[in-house]
């Protein structure tokens, strides 16, 4: 999900970073009000901080395909502390990840967070939440929740890259294309991504509770 | 214990499984990404004045994942942690209190 630098023509750039802003102004503003209001919700923001740029810099193998990629960890951050808290965590990780680690660019900043930070928490946020209306278990619906915001944040990173390298081809086909490309790595990924949110959130459940009940989550 | 025997299992499982696949082991992010680039003619630029080269990009990226390790680790005790440094004062305690007592 990380475009590089100069990947993407001045205008796109430029463009995917209007959006981008206003999610991420959003997501600061929130952030700022629930540490002021919810002083004790401050060791997990500062957990699913942390863990959300760790996670989505380590470029995970997946054996037999003999490739590299990486998860999100933004739609676990969205289902407990919520979609626009996230964005702000996914959006500072990116920013880091661009400037002294090589993945990802400035140009791109806008781009990158529309995808992993927005796609992932709001998606991941939504099937969970969704999920949960339908009478799905807690487990479930996080593990969904966490696959639904994986595989949409490539198919968002495809539509970026097709709507600036398609050339003579359909922006359709092209999207096809690296979206084709992604997945045989993204979905041993993704799957991962399920059990492991699914597993967190449950082991959150079970052992503090009480951290979910001013949150997002109602177990 | 069952638990944690599974988990290992697992580990060990894919840690096998990634060594025994021959492979660049190329990310998806030069593959794809560098794939659909040079087929549209694009190449990526450098808008930053610094460049991660040689064993440099080695210690950042060791000591970006040192602090996150860290603070994962640290949060996650706050949060979660069942108080060894309780348990820890617990018993030393009757210790410290028998080696100051006359």
């Amino acid at each position: 999900m990380h475009i590089p630098e100069g990947l993407l023509p001045i205008d796109q750039a430029a463009g995917w970073y209007v959006p981008a802003m206003a999610f991420l102004g959003a997501g600061l503003a929130k952030l700022k009000r629930r540490l002021k209001e919810q002083p004790s919700s401050r060791p997990l923001v500062g957990l699913m901080g942390a863990f959300v740029f760790v996670v989505s810099l380590m470029p995970v193998p997946v054996p037999g395909l003999g490739t590299v990629s990486h998860p999100c960890g933004t739609p676990l951050a969205a289902i407990l502390l919520g979609p626009f808290t996230a964005v702000a965590l996914g959006a500072v990780a990116l920013l880091l990840q661009a400037l002294f680690f090589a993945h990802g660019g400035i140009s791109s900043w806008g781009a990158n967070i529309l995808s992993m930070a927005v796609g992932g928490s709001f998606v991941g946020y939504g099937v969970y939440w969704l999920m949960r209306r339908l009478g799905a278990g807690l487990g479930l619906a996080a593990g969904l929740g966490g696959l639904a915001g994986d595989i949409v944040t490539y198919a968002i990173t495809s539509f970026q890259l097709a709507l600036a390298l398609h050339g003579q081809e359909s922006i359709a086909a092209t999207w096809l294309a690296a979206f084709g490309s992604f997945m045989p790595t993204q979905i041993p990924l993704a799957i991962a991504e399920l059990f492991f949110t699914s597993g967190v959130v449950v082991f959150v459940a079970k052992r503090r509770a009480d951290l979910l009940g001013g949150l997002e989550v109602q177990p | 214990m069952r638990r944690k025997l599974i988990i290992a299992a697992l580990a060990v499982l894919f840690i096998g499984a990634v060594l025994g696949t021959s492979s660049e082991w190329l990310g998806t992010d030069d593959t794809v990404v560098g794939g659909l680039a040079q087929k549209a003619g694009v190449h990526e630029s450098q808008l930053l004045p610094w460049e991660l080269t040689g064993d440099l990009q080695l210690f950042v990226f060791c000591a970006g994942g040192a602090i996150a390790g860290f603070a994962v680790g640290y949060y996650w005790r706050t949060l979660f942690g069942e108080g060894p440094r309780e348990r820890v004062e617990e018993v030393d305690e009757p210790a410290i209190a028998d080696r100051k007592a006359p």
